[in-house]
């Protein structure tokens, strides 16, 4: 076959992504083992902003279509959930698969009109679903609770055989890899369903943007005309990926639902929204690793770094964020990836130097 | 039966007549060249057909099909593929990656069999080794990883030529192929044109300014001026028209002293 020469050079350096990807396999699944549970518990929580930030990823990154709505998105897929299992008591991940076929279907919605408008009027539009969202929660507060919120709990019979509300936990199977301890081992529990849930998006993810459809949408983003020309359905290719990134925030926000084991409106505002985009622009984009890696730049920011500030210093919290931000877009516009790349480039140009170098010794 | 068939096909934007009245006829296995000052709606024509801009009358059919009941993403599966002048690739994409998407309207699968994967390995095997084949019959293939951005522009265009095959078609259009190359490039274009014609059988229909290629390679010339056309016919017969002359020299001044 023709095609072994850059297929060949290709192959060389597969196994670099590998290595990587089994190292951050092994430490993901160390973590909860070596943390305390509220550790466990606090890194729980960044696993939903990643598996969203993985959808707008897809939508702005890879389609080239802004959305600042996704908070709104991560919004249905958390009320979702919660009204699911308080009515009908699903299974969990039945529910966090019913919360993102419900944001699939508002995602399409969305993406209707997004087909007429475009760039910043398209953000402008989204902004505005970002804003009314928590207005629209508070509206019907008596079916989502409002600001006061919404607890997901189960009807159980209590040791003295009386029944009550109970908030939904995750019952932790009987595993040596478990902690003994009967609370430590559901936080563990939760974390490792977690990881396998955003595994298997950010699996499928890969897939999509490395195939036929990958291409098109891809196309659709800097070429629109080049795409439809070669046959691709510009309209419903730009909708369905508007659909599948919906589903991604709902399926972040039915976890973070099913984490704090409640949800209320002033979770899902405008600065939500705001965090995925900082996620996905920082880790980088469009790839896959980016919005994992940006969700935990964010998580680690607010969960690790900014407790340590001194009283004083802590309301200036979103101003050192600013600030960090715009240091970090200065010297690396393409997110962390985005310098990883670079410096692949860099490597790569200095390999082919030196060997043109020593090909050319006489 | 001709394989594209224009017939008085007008587009007009606002007040501005891009087209008038314009009709012609291509055969199966023909180089054809549209040629003609700038602004005689050559281009206007290639986006007709690739259905871009809908004519404000006329009819286009393809075989026998009436291209203008199809929305444009219907057009390559006919086997309509085409180039551009000022380029239209993908600079997100890898050289081998914007040829593969050319393959779009020959290939299936939706987002669920590609979120899989598996059921798309064998297809995206497939394409990507004829991409690869049509790469090194362009002389391309060393460049198959790199990205598009920052490769020549003559690169550029015969990337895009390569994609356009990748669309398996039967009518290939081809905006000004020529544009920005260097003399020993457009001679070698030419040939190029001729061995793809023959290889892929295609028909070609082709707008160039060069005419030195388009005299050399084509079997029908139409000669096109303000939106009408005004020759038509075998290069040897459109050169010595007295009207082409005068559109590409100007008229002679009749009475000059």
């Amino acid at each position: 076959m023709t095609s072994s020469s850059p297929a060949k050079s290709l192959g060389a350096r597969r196994w670099v992504p590998l290595i990587a990807l089994a190292a951050v396999a092994v430490v993901c699944l160390a973590l909860p083992q070596v943390l305390s549970s509220y550790w466990t518990d606090t890194i729980t929580t960044w696993i939903p902003l990643a598996v969203a930030a993985l959808g707008l990823n897809l939508l702005t990154g890879y389609n080239g279509q802004i959305s600042v709505g996704h908070g709104a998105l991560f919004g249905v897929g958390a009320y979702t959930t919660a009204l699911i299992l308080n009515e009908w008591h699903w299974p969990f991940l039945v529910t966090v698969v019913a919360s993102a076929v419900v944001c699939f279907v508002a995602g399409v919605v969305i993406g209707l009109p997004a087909l007429r408008i475009k760039g910043l009027y398209l953000a402008l539009v989204t902004l505005a679903v970002a804003t009314l969202f928590p207005q629209i929660l508070e509206q019907f507060s008596d079916t989502t609770g409002g600001s006061a919120g919404l607890g997901i709990t189960n009807r159980e019979l209590n040791r003295r055989g009386v029944m009550t509300d109970r908030s939904i936990r995750f019952e932790p199977p009987d595993l040596a890899l478990l902690s003994a301890d009967d609370a430590k081992a559901s936080s563990q529990w939760r974390y490792y369903i977690f990881l396998l849930v955003a595994a298997i998006c950010f699996l499928l993810v890969r897939n999509l943007v490395n195939s036929r459809a990958g291409r098109s949408i891809i196309a659709i983003r800097d070429n629109e005309t080049a795409a439809e020309v070669s046959g691709v359905n510009v309209a419903a290719a730009k909708v369905f990926t508007f659909g599948i990134s919906a589903a991604l925030a709902g399926i972040g926000g039915s976890l973070s639902a099913l984490e704090l084991a409640r949800v209320s409106s002033g979770t899902f505002t405008l600065v939500l929204s705001l965090n995925l985009l900082v996620a996905v622009v920082v880790g980088g984009t469009p790839s896959i690793a980016g919005p994992a890696i940006g969700a935990v730049f964010l998580g680690f920011f607010t969960n690790v770094i900014t407790p340590e500030f001194p009283e004083d210093v802590k309301p200036l919290t979103p101003l050192i964020l600013g600030v960090l931000l715009v240091v970090l877009m200065l010297a690396a516009p393409g997110g962390i990836v985005g310098m990883y790349r670079q410096l692949q480039a860099r490597l790569a140009a200095r390999r082919a130097i030196s060997q043109t170098a020593i090909s050319q010794v006489p | 039966m001709p394989l594209l068939e224009v017939t008085d096909v007008g587009v007009r934007f606002g007040g501005v007549v891009a087209l008038a009245g314009l009709s012609f006829t291509i055969d199966e296995g023909q180089v054809c060249a549209l040629i003609g000052p700038n602004g005689a709606g050559k281009t206007t024509l290639f986006n007709v057909v690739s259905r871009l801009y809908h004519p404000t009358e006329g009819s286009v059919r393809f075989a026998d099909i009436d291209l203008l009941g199809l929305p444009p993403h219907r057009i390559a599966p006919l086997g309509i593929a085409r180039t551009f002048q000022n380029l239209a690739l993908v600079p997100g994409l890898s050289v081998l990656d914007n040829v593969v998407v050319g393959s779009h309207s020959r290939t299936s699968g939706g987002f669920w069999a590609a979120a899989l994967w598996f059921p798309q390995i064998k297809q995206e095997r497939a394409v990507r080794a004829r991409a690869m084949e049509i790469l090194s019959s362009l002389h391309l293939d060393h460049l198959a990883l790199r990205p598009c951005a920052g490769l020549p522009y003559g690169t550029l265009k015969r990337i895009e030529i390569a994609r356009a095959l990748m669309a398996e078609p039967r009518l290939l259009l081809m905006d000004e192929p020529a544009s920005g190359l260097t003399h020993g490039e457009v001679d070698e274009l030419g040939e190029v044109i001729r061995r793809l014609r023959n290889e892929h059988s295609l028909t070609v229909l082709l707008v160039e300014h060069h005419m030195g290629m388009v005299m050399g390679i084509s079997d029908k010339v139409v000669v096109m001026e303000l939106g009408r056309k005004i020759a038509e016919g075998a290069p040897a017969e459109v050169q010595t028209n007295p009207r082409v002359i005068a559109a590409y020299l100007g008229e002679p001044v009749a009475d000059a002293p």
